[in-house]
């Protein structure tokens, strides 16, 4: 036996021992191990099975063979795709969209945390956080129609406001520059509250001692901010922020779609949008998938550097 | 033994949880089983138990046709007692291009009748139905149809004639029927003139001196509208008005450009010099009809945001006269201001104005003898076949003489009585009709119309409305007579021509309506008319590369080997 053990190089026989040991782990657990088996389950049935349909890319769907028995076409789509006319637009336009929503939508409830967090009046602070919170729950349709509304051209709050001081209305939802505002703000208006939820848990967790210490040395707010608060939240900050660089080219179909008009198609037909145009309202399934395939690629390529980068700078990182 | 017993426990909940995990993907069988036994009759005095079809009414918005109780209704009542079905019904309330294709991608189609659009042609729920037609997720109904459904097979009569031969049975269907359409016109007088125009305001028409027969021009248009943003209208919460809008959705500001339509009937413009046709996208017309709409649009004498606007919204507008000329079809104004703006202000009535004559100077429009696209019911593959045999029974009952005035007019003697040979509907179901309880309540003038072929309005029941006697009346007649009159044409559609190209699919593709409105509404917002210009050349320019010169020289060619008439 000796003999034998002596013939394994060291590093194959430390993998083996780790390797009885963990077997040793589970075994002793068993039953705590056994509820993994409703989540994996749920996640290999939800999330795996379906992943198959991600083939229908390079297929020509069939209503009567389904995913799995269409005939394959190769790259008849991808193609397809990339030699279509507004290829660039959509491309553009997904990021364009997308990364104003990053670089002004993702500081916005860091933003929020940070201010309620100093507020002292615990009424008050649970009033703003209930309020900021709510419009999460108020669906797309409702948020781009009450927009609509006070953006009005024709009795819109706005346009009653600048005509009381003499200016002519301004249909806001049909330029361009506008379009960007209307995006940007109504998506931080219905998601900043929620959004802040995480950063305020963050705040929470700091050590109080820090800031008396602090206080004690002579710290003000401004200093306490700079130098507790932001690097305690620096951390989820970090993790936030790679996860919310995998949908940098998911601008937000049902919002774009609700708010889109004819003058700002040339700004506002994204990736997404132009999916569901093809793929739900007319039927080319098969073109729909190369589409999100696409951008699921690119999301994909774009966490993986972004969690790299990360990981060198700061060492924050998913893996 | 604790210790097992705690394990056995856990054991226990990780199998219940991983079991729940899975337990919502039942099949389909079981759920409609259930379904069916939930709503079974049992105490309707047939001893046979009844058959429930399951059908879904995949057209947005069909709920208004709905009866408070499927399975219990004068017009479902009688069609249990003669055939011994129920047809439950549902109804869409989205897309139906996105119903259709969900349900057919699915795999597994919930339910056993659906009735859809069917407007011809390939493009939208056509193209859809077609290659699920062709791809064997529909039922080929013909045999069924021989044996159980020879009222229903009426349709023939009332299709136009290309309808039947590239739509109906179709070169891709091989021989079978699976596609019934519906709401056809039984016999030419029968034809809907449905009344589309311009409608203004009548208060602010009279206060600025104009005639509705002044609007005989896109561009007098132009100026009466002028003219209303220079004057102080209000609308009846005091508001200002709009010079000009429409309902959802861009519905329908087309009539407004009327001076700049073709004229012609599928898509195309002739050049009358060569005589050769081409995209009518491709035409001179169109960039005339842009810069009409630019101008109205910079001028802001139309309102911007009802080129998207929703029906909420839309209606918002018109329920306050907001608009002081908007173009849509007679019936659906009619009934909406009934309702609602005419109640306290009936001196705010839209009447239709014109005729405006189109480029080609012509009053009214062309309609085809028979109808070419229509509303159609069909029968999911997967669909049991005695179900399928109840429901062929169910609809052709309805088609029958008695089935037809059941589902207009009610029961004889109850709803209706026959005077000369026409059903004339009780003053009391009259009244129900016009608070729009009739439907509701008793299930006439509901869902049940939707599977009857041929509609006899005129030519057999006198009145284009049943029950509602004062239609036709003054104002349809005039419109119908002077304003949009339809002369009745026969002839082969040049757009089935594509049935025959190689490319048919790219060019469906290319020809695609959501692009082409895309790029004409943003036509109108452009700031000059060169940049508008600009918009239209690139759209023109993407047609060119793909491929739709050649598309148009085979239809030219195709229309010169035929001798019969050829509509383009």
């Amino acid at each position: 036996m000796k003999t034998m053990t002596a013939k394994i190089p060291k590093n194959k026989l430390e993998k083996r021992n780790k390797r009885k040991l963990v077997w040793k782990r589970i075994k002793k657990y068993k039953i705590l191990y056994l509820f993994l088996l409703p989540a994996i389950t749920f996640y290999f049935v939800f999330g795996y099975i379906p992943m198959y349909g991600v083939t229908l890319a390079f297929k020509d769907f069939r209503f009567d063979t389904g995913i799995l028995m269409s005939p394959w076409v190769g790259l008849k789509y991808v193609k397809k795709f990339f030699d279509y006319f507004q290829f660039e637009l959509l491309i553009r336009n997904s990021f364009v969209i997308s990364f104003l929503k990053l670089i002004i939508g993702f500081p916005a409830p860091i933003i929020l945390a940070l201010m309620l967090n100093e507020v002292r009046i615990n009424k008050f602070k649970r009033v703003i956080q209930t309020v900021t919170y709510l419009p999460y729950f108020v669906s797309w349709v409702v948020v781009a129609t009450i927009f609509s509304k006070f953006l009005s051209p024709h009795q819109g709050l706005f346009n009653d406001l600048r005509m009381a001081m003499g200016e002519e209305p301004i249909f806001f939802l049909g330029f361009a520059k506008w379009f960007y505002i209307v995006i940007i703000s109504s998506d931080i208006w219905k998601n900043i509250g929620f959004n802040s939820i995480i950063y305020l848990a963050a705040l929470s967790s700091i050590d109080p001692m820090l800031y008396e210490a602090s206080a004690i040395d002579g710290a003000g707010k401004w200093k306490r901010l700079i130098h507790i608060t932001l690097p305690a939240i620096m951390p989820t900050v970090g993790i936030l922020f790679i996860l919310s660089m995998s949908g940098l080219l998911k601008a937000g179909y049902e919002q774009i779609i609700l708010f889109q008009q004819p003058p700002t198609i040339p700004v506002s037909e994204v990736l997404e949008t132009y999916s569901v145009k093809v793929g739900l309202q007319q039927g080319q399934y098969s073109y729909a998938t190369v589409v999100g395939l696409f951008q699921s690629i690119v999301s994909l390529i774009l966490i993986v550097v972004t969690n790299k980068i990360a990981k060198k700078v700061s060492n924050t990182s998913l893996w | 033994m604790k210790r097992n017993m705690k394990e056995f426990i856990c054991l226990v909940m990780v199998v219940l949880l991983t079991f729940s995990t899975l337990v919502s993907c039942k099949s389909k069988e079981t759920s409609v089983t259930n379904d069916n036994e939930e709503g079974n009759v049992t105490d309707n005095g047939n001893e046979k138990e009844p058959i429930v079809v399951k059908v879904f009414s995949c057209w947005n918005g069909s709920s208004g046709n709905a009866p408070r109780d499927h399975y219990d209704n004068v017009v479902a009542n009688k069609i249990l007692e003669e055939t011994g079905v129920i047809l439950d019904i549902e109804y869409a309330t989205s897309s139906e291009c996105e119903n259709l294709n969900m349900m057919f991608s699915s795999g597994d189609v919930p339910y056993d009748l659906v009735t859809a659009p069917y407007w011809g042609g390939n493009g939208g729920e056509t193209a859809v139905i077609k290659r699920a037609s062709s791809q064997g997720m529909v039922m080929p109904l013909e045999d069924l149809l021989d044996e159980y459904g020879t009222n229903i097979k009426e349709f023939e009569q009332g299709s136009a004639k290309d309808f039947l031969e590239n739509d109906i049975y179709c070169k891709e269907f091989d021989g079978h029927t699976y596609v019934i359409p519906y709401q056809l016109p039984a016999k030419p007088e029968d034809n809907k003139n449905w009344g589309y125009c311009v409608y203004v305001r009548k208060d602010i028409m009279e206060d600025l001196g104009w005639k509705p027969e002044d609007f005989d021009h896109s561009e007098k248009i132009y100026e009466f509208l002028k003219e209303v943003k220079a004057g102080d209208f209000k609308d009846a919460n005091g508001n200002p008005v709009i010079p000009a809008g429409n309902w959802h959705n861009g519905w329908d500001y087309n009539q407004l450009t009327r001076s700049y339509h073709t004229g012609y009937m599928c898509g195309f413009w002739v050049d009358p010099e060569t005589d050769k046709a081409i995209v009518d996208r491709r035409g001179p017309l169109v960039f005339d009809e842009i810069l009409f709409m630019r101008k109205l649009v910079a001028e802001g004498l139309f309102d911007p945001e009802a080129f998207r606007q929703n029906d909420t919204i839309a209606k918002e507008k018109h329920a306050v006269g907001k608009y002081a000329l908007h173009g849509v079809h007679y019936f659906h104004q009619k009934d909406f201001y009934k309702n609602t703006l005419y109640k306290d202000h009936p001196e705010m009535e839209y009447v239709p104005v014109g005729p405006i004559k189109n480029s080609r100077g012509q009053i009214g429009g062309n309609a085809l003898k028979g109808r070419a696209g229509s509303p159609a019911w069909f029968i999911p593959a997967d669909t049991d076949k005695e179900t399928a045999i109840a429901a062929i029974k169910a609809i052709n009952y309805l088609n029958s003489t008695e089935g037809k005035l059941l589902a207009f007019y009610g029961v004889e003697g109850e709803h209706y009585d026959m005077v000369d040979g026409k059903p004339k509907m009780r003053k009391e179901y009259i009244e129900m009709n016009k608070e729009g309880t009739l439907k509701t309540e008793t299930g006439i003038q509901g869902e049940y119309r939707e599977f009857i072929s041929l509609y006899p309005y005129m030519s057999e029941w006198g009145e284009f409305t049943p029950g509602e006697s004062e239609i036709p009346d003054k104002t349809y007649e005039h419109i119908i007579k002077d304003i949009v009159p339809d002369t009745i044409v026969d002839g082969y559609r040049a757009s089935n021509f594509i049935n025959d190209y190689d490319k048919k699919d790219e060019i469906n593709e290319l020809l695609n309506g959501d692009l082409w409105r895309d790029y004409r509404e943003r036509a109108y917002f452009a700031s000059t008319e060169e940049e508008a210009k600009k918009i239209i050349d690139e759209y023109c320019q993407y047609l060119i590369d793909g491929g739709i010169l050649e598309y148009e020289e085979f239809i030219n060619e195709e229309a010169d080997k035929r001798d019969d008439n050829i509509l383009f």
